[in-house]
């Protein structure tokens, strides 16, 4: 009877486990295929124009042939640069104070609903906050300082965008707070400061910094909204109000009538979108890992 | 077999008059709730100061509630409303306006699971210090060994004192948090089953740590061990919960309570024919 049931739990675990490794092995596996595809489509490109030439051309002015055209991607990587690392410096304090509102002095109710209200924020399609960019913030950025259409107007809708994202997941990495650790800190007298540095934050930090990695792989990933609001002026922006074109609208706007080598270039941009993600990756990871008291 | 049944009229709120002599704590009418469900009958009840002072009784009937009122931690149960009167040295805990800050640097806790912060092991006393406003860092440092020695942990920690407290055993655990809530000075200190969650040899450690803290602060222990309510504490009250409800059958000093119990339903548990 025993031996059967043991048996059994055995079974059990051999079943569930090749349904987990196949998910496991699929997702890997279309990663590795993307990236695959990448490296192929833009085999052309680097080795007629040579990797070199993407960062040190005059300009861009992509063509079929590698002798007529100029290929420097490197304003585009500048300004994707610069409207990601604004968005987020924009968005994820913000955020965070809204966590810590959340957490610290939101009455539950009132907490639910505003959960709600970020939930609600976060599903927006991106192309209604490029509408209202484009419609709004745009002309009232150009009435300041033209166009209007500029690194600010980007950095603000992605802002907007990655809030609610970071605030929701940094807000659930507090909650995950243990009760007995927050039981201890209000019965040791901790102030909200004190229980927010003894019991909230060592738990919450590897959430927080997820959370940060997500709002900034969406940030860098947004093509619709930033398209809108951007101006697509390929030039290394020198102010927030010049115009920028980022490598996700590059792809877009040119991959329509895009031949031959132009076509591979673009797909240069994208590997760099991808090396891009995988730097920050690996920065957020040892970020985590520096953990000082990990038990 | 009759069972022993406290009827209405009697006085439930038993508290011989030489404990409310040199009442450090009192609780007058006090009575708590959770939503609708009322968890704890009105209680009056004095603890004398700097004396160990044991609850004892089943599961359910509101020690731990009861408890939570006195650092006023129900506060933090929003369902939780605590009717009737605390009293920390004649004034109520419950009257607006009192500092909450200084309510739990006066009165503090020690709980069944241990629950050392998620930091070092010295940064689990530094902080409540500076919180409390102590600002030199080398009375900081003083005040720290000093009470890691007083629950004996000095030798055994004072090489890695920037490790992590939670890897430290669960009775180096229990007592790094009597050591975080003596450094505090308080003049209270609950504890709720604190040698529970611990194997018999730390609890044994913990529980001659709470003897050497009489005559020292005022000690309020909820137990299940009434061996160790029996040896430690010097009065003992006994709770008993009817209709879902808890109440106080008996509180007396501890010898008469256990030798000589009022009440037939305190004769039964202590015995261990009840509860
Ligand atoms: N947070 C809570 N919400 C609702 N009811 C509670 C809560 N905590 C305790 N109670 C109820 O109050 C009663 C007393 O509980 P408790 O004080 O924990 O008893 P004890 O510590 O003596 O075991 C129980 O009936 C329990 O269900
Ligand atoms: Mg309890």
């Amino acid at each position: 009877m025993w031996r059967r049931i043991i048996l059994y739990r055995f079974q059990i675990d051999r079943v569930v486990r090749v349904p987990l490794f196949v998910a496991l092995a699929v997702s890997a596996a279309v990663v590795l295929l993307v990236v695959c595809f990448l490296v192929l489509e833009s085999a052309d490109a680097l080795r007629a124009i040579g990797p070199w030439r993407f960062v040190s051309d005059a300009s861009w002015h992509p063509t079929r042939f590698a002798d007529t055209g100029q290929f420097n991607l490197m304003p585009i990587v500048w300004g994707t640069l610069w409207v990601t690392v604004g968005a987020v410096l924009v968005a994820a304090p913000l955020a965070f104070l809204m966590a810590l509102y959340l957490y610290f002095f939101a009455a539950p109710r009132r907490a639910r609903a505003v959960r709600s209200l970020l939930g609600l924020l976060a599903g927006i399609p991106s192309v209604v906050y490029g509408l209202w960019g484009l419609t709004v913030l745009v002309p009232w950025i150009s009435r300041w300082q033209p166009p209007g259409a500029s690194l600010l107007a980007g950095i603000l809708i992605l802002a907007l965008m990655i809030l609610p994202t970071i605030a929701l997941l940094t807000d659930a990495a507090f909650q995950a707070t243990p009760k007995a650790s927050a039981d201890a800190a209000a019965a040791a007298g901790l102030s909200r400061w004190g229980a927010l540095r003894a019991v909230v934050w060592p738990p919450a930090r590897s959430g927080v910094v997820a959370a940060l990695v997500l709002g900034t792989g969406r940030a860098l990933g947004e093509t619709m909204a930033v398209l809108m609001v951007c101006g697509n002026v390929v030039r290394t922006p020198s102010s927030l109000f010049d115009p920028i074109r980022t490598l996700t609208a590059n792809i877009a706007l040119e991959m329509a009538y895009a031949m031959d080598l132009h076509r591979s270039a673009l797909f240069v941009t994208g590997l760099m979108l991808a090396v891009a993600v995988g730097v920050m990756v690996l920065l957020a990871s040892l970020l985590k890992e520096r953990d000082p008291y990990a038990a | 077999m009759t069972t022993p049944i406290i009827t209405e009229q009697q006085d439930l709120t038993t508290c011989p008059a030489d404990l409310a002599a040199n009442a450090h704590l009192c609780l007058e009418h006090t009575a708590i709730f959770y939503g609708p469900q009322q968890a704890l009958r009105e209680t009056s009840l004095s603890i004398p100061r700097k004396r160990i002072f044991s609850i004892i009784g089943p599961s359910g009937c509101g020690k731990s509630s009861l408890l939570r009122a006195m650092n006023r931690l129900n506060d933090r149960i929003e369902a939780c409303t605590v009717r009737g009167k605390v009293l920390l040295d004649g004034e109520d805990v419950y009257a607006a306006g009192t500092d909450m800050i200084h309510l739990r640097r006066r009165v503090g806790m020690i709980f069944q699971q241990p629950n050392p912060f998620p930091l070092s092991i010295e940064h689990n006393i530094d902080l409540p210090l500076r919180e409390h406003g102590w600002r030199s860092r080398s009375k900081r440092r003083e005040r720290i060994e000093r009470v890691l020695r007083e629950v004996g942990l000095w030798d055994e920690v004072k090489d890695r004192l920037r490790h992590s407290a939670l890897r430290l055993s669960g009775g180096q655990q229990q007592r790094l948090c009597v050591a975080r809530a003596l450094a505090l000075d308080p003049e209270v200190l609950l504890m709720d089953e604190p040698c529970s969650a611990l194997d018999p040899l730390s609890s044994a450690v913990v529980e001659d740590l709470i003897v050497r803290l009489r005559d020292r602060l005022t000690v309020v222990v909820v137990t299940h061990n009434l061996g160790q309510a029996r040896r430690i504490s010097d009065h003992t009250a006994f709770f008993w919960s009817r209709d879902q409800m808890g109440c106080l059958v008996e509180c007396n000093e501890t010898e008469r309570l256990f030798n000589a119990p009022a009440r037939d339903l305190t004769a039964a548990y202590v015995n261990g024919q009840r509860g």
